[in-house]
């Protein structure tokens, strides 16, 4: 073995300028081939960060899957954003990306590492292998944005805007987008009662526009409307609301057979059958009382009290209803025309009134979404310093062993003669 | 025979012990290749109060082994795109049960008392295994997918108990009546409603911006508004295809609906009947409980018998399904019973109220409306149909979302997908390198040292234990075919005095003499080049690199060595020496011709006292 060390030692002192000068030459053309190729390849972390994210679910609660950043859709508009349509398909695409858990660690992974290396296919052009990914993953958090975390409020607005509708149904579908509107918007206050818009507006502030829209502006629409009797189709309509008071009538028959019938249940409960404990229990101020147990006759009552309150609120549309097919019949003429004007141009204002709500509502929810939202998902560039992306610790190891080998085969190698027989 | 020298051997056999190497590395490879597998896992646990129990939130029993079903996997490969056989998927799925450590404390704990352990797992590991021919990624990507269409599914089954209902057929018209297909489409309308009832108001979906409670206004506002609109104007026209089969139709309908009535009238009498015999037997069996009772303690009965029962436990109560039965006695029963009688039969009523309306209606209708009034309803009929199946496509997607977000609530995935190679290359192939290179080497140090034995045995000459003369000729062929000759010294030593040495003093002692001079010539064809006995008293020297000054110093250590030896008997050595350029032959055998004509010298010449030996 001291044979062979001295050997090696030889060897390297005897070729030492030759060895560095091989080293220095490969080392460069190791390192130049690996930033060649590094320019075709780029990874980033995708973090999660919102509170479901370690429950392994989005933020809507629904089962989270990070290979949803290969889904056609995804791919296809990054590769848009990255003005590379036609150039790369969305299938070759999925096959380059390589999504992998940051860590081993046998808990939920929330965070990943996402690889892109551009295969020969790819005509990526001027656009760098990060810049196409970094397309990617703003495609897929807007995607995630929109398909898991967003809140958004969408009223359907077609139908209020309908004018060949009765009036009457079109003061009705303004009430139900205000509702939804008005609901969307508590719920948010709800989730965070000290959010501001830039502008100042706090969802407080828009609840309040939109009960306003529905206290005042609709309400003066639609005493409008039922006083002086408008409609569009005067007979048609009175039709209509003949029908509808037809059918309130028999639901109204039918609440007060019901009441009546959990009446006549109660009644029949045998009394010694029905005995009841009474249990200690606290009241909504906290106060001690004598609570009894449920029973049968509990619950009849409560449904007869419903039924009858059912049946007091149809009798109450049956008046309206009667009054307004009244008021239809006891209009007309050039009275009637200027009533109709005045309700066009009413709509028409709470419409643009509406509208302009609807804008305010999607600037306050922009900015909230991008403030709740704002760590939800976050993306970071890897493995993008020089040193890295030249291979140093590959190119040193690599040329270190090929050293190794050369000097072995140096050392080892059988002593040549020279000359020959001179002619 | 030749030292012990391993390095001698390796160096001989080296490229045979690195192709060896590499030939067996590459085929080693190959062989890892086809045997190398990925794997991945993903680690899902049941959350539902019955899972410690085997039993899924709807009370069956639960079976992890679902996953592996053709439905769920044939599902994930649809979802993924993958081009792998559902069979062979389902072969290479494994589903284990994985106990928690405290799981596993109280299963030893209740071992160790000797008592039965029921709980099943509620985590299980769900293993994909992929063979060579596909990826680690492949593998991951397809665990993930089977594991969340297994979510799905499981939800649907064993969660959501309430059933979406369907959408309208927009091809209604074809097979009903307008006002056939508008009773459709109310029930349609109020299927919905009841869904959204059953899944509550507040859920609101990200995917559509909508929540269960926009969708139900919206339905009810098409109801109110657009349905009514129709269904009018179809009812006061007279809008029909058929006016005398629309009648009939109606008059069938009141038919059954009043015998349903009477049917439900009189099981409701029926049920009076009963509730009366009922409530006379229990009074009956209280008083007497209570009066036993009572006698017992302290004599005072009380006919109410309100103080008779006392539970000392609240129970919870559950079906075959494992759904909670309500704390209900049989009072109560019957009495719910007795009063769903009248509610069902004035549903009825109300019904047959409506039917008998649209008979009024229809009552003057002798003959099919125009084809225009017709065309005019159909239009609406399908505009309204097309509005409510647009809603029924956003219930849909918000139903779906809703689901997903409460099946989550009942299984959820305890640990990310993560996938491995079964086998790592890398260090086995590291293994193998240092494996063939132990295995080569080796050989080489055997093979060379019976190559040694080898030589010794028919190359060395047994006296002096120098190569022999047939060493010598195949030194002399190997030289000769290794070309022309550079430096190169060829030397004969002759033993002049042998045959008087054998005659004086017996062949022991010549050959005595002969081996003591080989030993010297061993030494110093360590340092000058190959030595060998040629016979007939000779010793060829052949030295690669060695001037003719050299070869004569050699003469001189020789001689040196030999006034040095302590043997009594030394032989008288002469020499002959050519050298390659001094000689400008540079072929071996012509040089060793040469040598033979060179001068001959006298390397050593003994005393008489050493010629004389024992005489002395």
């Amino acid at each position: 073995m001291s044979q062979l060390i001295s050997r090696v030692l030889l060897t390297v002192k005897k070729y030492f300028f030759r060895l560095v000068l091989f080293s220095l030459i490969f080392g460069a053309a190791f390192c130049t081939f690996c930033y060649t190729r590094s320019s075709r390849s780029a990874s980033v972390i995708l973090a999660f960060t919102y509170p479901n994210a370690s429950d392994g679910l989005y933020p809507n609660g629904t089962y989270f899957n990070a290979y949803n950043i290969l889904t056609e859709e995804v791919l296809q508009k990054g590769i848009q954003n990255a003005g590379l349509t036609g150039r790369v398909s969305p299938t070759v695409l999925a096959e380059e990306i390589t999504i992998r858990p940051r860590s081993d660690a046998s808990l939920i992974t929330t965070q990943y590492v996402v690889t892109y290396q551009a295969g020969k296919e790819d005509a990526l052009g001027a656009v760098s292998a990060e810049g196409l990914l970094s397309s990617v993953m703003y495609a897929y958090i807007q995607h995630f944005h929109d398909t898991y975390s967003n809140d958004q409020v969408v009223l359907n607005l077609d139908m209020m805007e309908d004018e060949d509708l009765e009036y009457m149904d079109r003061v009705n579908y303004f009430n139900v987008a205000l509702n939804q509107l008005q609901k969307y918007l508590s719920a948010q206050q709800v989730n965070d009662k000290d959010f501001i818009s830039s502008d100042g507006t706090s969802f407080q502030d828009l609840i309040n526009i939109v009960e306003r829209y529905r206290t005042t502006s609709l309400k003066e629409i639609k005493s409008i409307i039922t006083e002086r009797g408008i409609a569009h189709s005067r007979s048609q309509y009175t039709q209509r609301l003949n029908y509808r008071i037809w059918n309130l009538g028999n639901t109204y028959e039918y609440n007060r057979k019901m009441q009546q019938l959990y009446k006549k249940i109660i009644e029949e409960y045998e009394a010694k059958l029905t005995s009841v404990v009474f249990i200690p229990a606290l009241d909504s101020q906290r106060e001690f009382y004598m609570s009894k147990t449920k029973i049968g006759i509990d619950i009849h009552a409560l449904s007869a009290t419903d039924y009858e309150e059912k049946a007091e609120e149809v009798q109450r549309q049956i008046k309206q209803t009667d009054q307004y097919i009244d008021a239809i019949a006891g209009t007309g003429g050039a009275l009637a025309v200027i009533s109709s004007q005045r309700v066009d141009r009413l709509i028409e204002s709470l419409e643009q009134q509406l509208d302009a709500t609807m804008e305010q509502v999607r600037q306050v929810e922009k900015e909230y979404s991008r403030y709740k939202n704002r760590n939800y998902v976050t993306v970071k560039p890897v493995n993008s310093g020089f040193m890295e992306r030249i291979g140093i610790k590959k190119g040193i190891v690599l040329t270190g062993a090929l050293d190794v080998v050369l000097v072995l085969y140096l050392a080892l190698r059988p002593a040549k003669r020279k000359g020959g027989e001179p002619q | 025979m030749k030292d012990f020298q391993i390095l001698r051997y390796i160096k001989r056999w080296r490229y045979l012990i690195v192709a060896a190497m590499v030939l067996g590395l590459s085929v080693f490879y190959l062989y890892l290749s086809r045997q190398q597998y990925y794997y991945a896992t993903v680690n899902i646990e049941y959350l539902n109060s019955g899972a410690p129990d085997g039993l899924t939130p709807s009370g069956s029993e639960l079976n992890p082994e679902e996953i592996r079903s053709s439905t769920i996997v044939g599902a994930a490969l649809e979802d993924t795109g993958l081009d792998l056989s559902v069979d062979y998927v389902r072969n290479n799925l494994s589903i284990d049960g994985v106990l928690t450590s405290e799981e596993e404390n109280l299963k030893n704990a209740l071992l160790e008392k000797g008592e039965e352990y029921t709980l099943k797992p509620t985590n299980y590991k769900v293993k994909l295994t992929l063979n060579a021919n596909y990826s680690e990624e492949m593998a991951q990507n397809l665990v993930t997918a089977i594991v969340n269409q297994y979510m799905t599914w499981y939800g649907n089954q064993y969660v959501i108990s309430r059933k979406k209902p369907g959408a309208l057929d927009p091809n209604l018209l074809d097979k009903y009546d307008y006002i056939i297909a508008m009773d459709l489409i109310s029930a349609s309308i109020d299927s919905m409603l009841d869904y959204i009832y059953s899944c509550g108001e507040t859920f609101r979906s990200t995917q559509t911006g909508l929540s269960f409670y926009d969708l139900q206004t919206q339905l009810q506002m098409v109801r109110d508004s657009l349905y009514e609109d129709v269904y009018v104007k179809a009812i006061n026209s007279g809008i029909t295809r058929d006016p005398q089969l629309l009648r009939d139709y109606y008059t069938a309908d009141i038919s059954e609906k009043t015998l349903q009535r009477e049917k439900l009238l009189l099981q409701a009498e029926e049920m009076q009947g009963l509730l009366h015999i009922y409530e006379d037997r229990m009074l009956e069996a209280q008083a007497y409980s209570s009066a036993g009772s009572d006698a017992e303690d302290d004599g005072q009965g009380d006919a109410s018998g309100s103080n008779s029962i006392i539970l000392n436990h609240v129970y919870e109560i559950y079906d075959e399904n494992r759904q909670p039965v309500y704390s209900q006695n049989n009072y109560e029963t019957l009495m719910d019973t007795y009063a769903s009688y009248y509610a069902s039969a004035y549903t009825l009523d109300k019904k047959i109220t409506e039917d008998q309306y649209l008979l009024e209606r229809f009552a003057g209708v002798s003959q099919a409306s125009s084809e225009a009034s017709q065309a005019q309803v159909h239009d609406a009929i399908v505009g309204l149909i097309d509005s409510i199946n647009q809603i029924y496509g956003q219930l849909n997607v918000v139903g779906t979302e809703y689901n997903q977000s409460e099946v989550a609530k009942n299984v959820r995935v305890t640990s990310s997908a993560r996938s491995y190679k079964g086998v790592n290359i890398g260090l086995y192939l590291a293994l193998g390198a240092v494996l063939f290179l132990g295995v080569g080497c080796t050989g080489a140090i055997v093979l060379g040292r019976a190559g040694d034995l080898m030589d010794y045995v028919l190359y060395t000459d047994k006296v002096t234990g120098l190569p022999s003369r047939t060493s010598c000729d195949e030194q002399i062929e190997k030289i000769a075919k290794a070309g022309a000759l550079d430096t190169f010294s060829v030397a004969c030593l002759f033993v002049t005095n042998l045959g008087e040495v054998n005659g004086r003093h017996g062949r022991e002692a010549g050959n005595q003499m002969l081996a003591e001079l080989g030993q010297i010539l061993q030494v110093t064809a360590r340092q000058y080049g190959f030595i060998g006995y040629n016979n007939g008293n000779q010793f060829l020297c052949l030295l690669d690199g060695c001037s003719y000054e050299k070869a004569r110093d050699m003469l001189a250590f020789i001689g040196y060595e030999l006034r040095k030896a302590q043997g009594a008997i030394k032989p008288r050595l002469t020499a002959k020496v050519g050298e390659s350029h001094r000689l400008s032959t540079y072929q071996i055998g012509n040089l060793i011709s040469s040598t033979f004509k060179q001068e001959e010298i006298v390397v050593f010449e003994p005393d008489s006292e050493d010629s004389k030996g024992g005489e002395k």
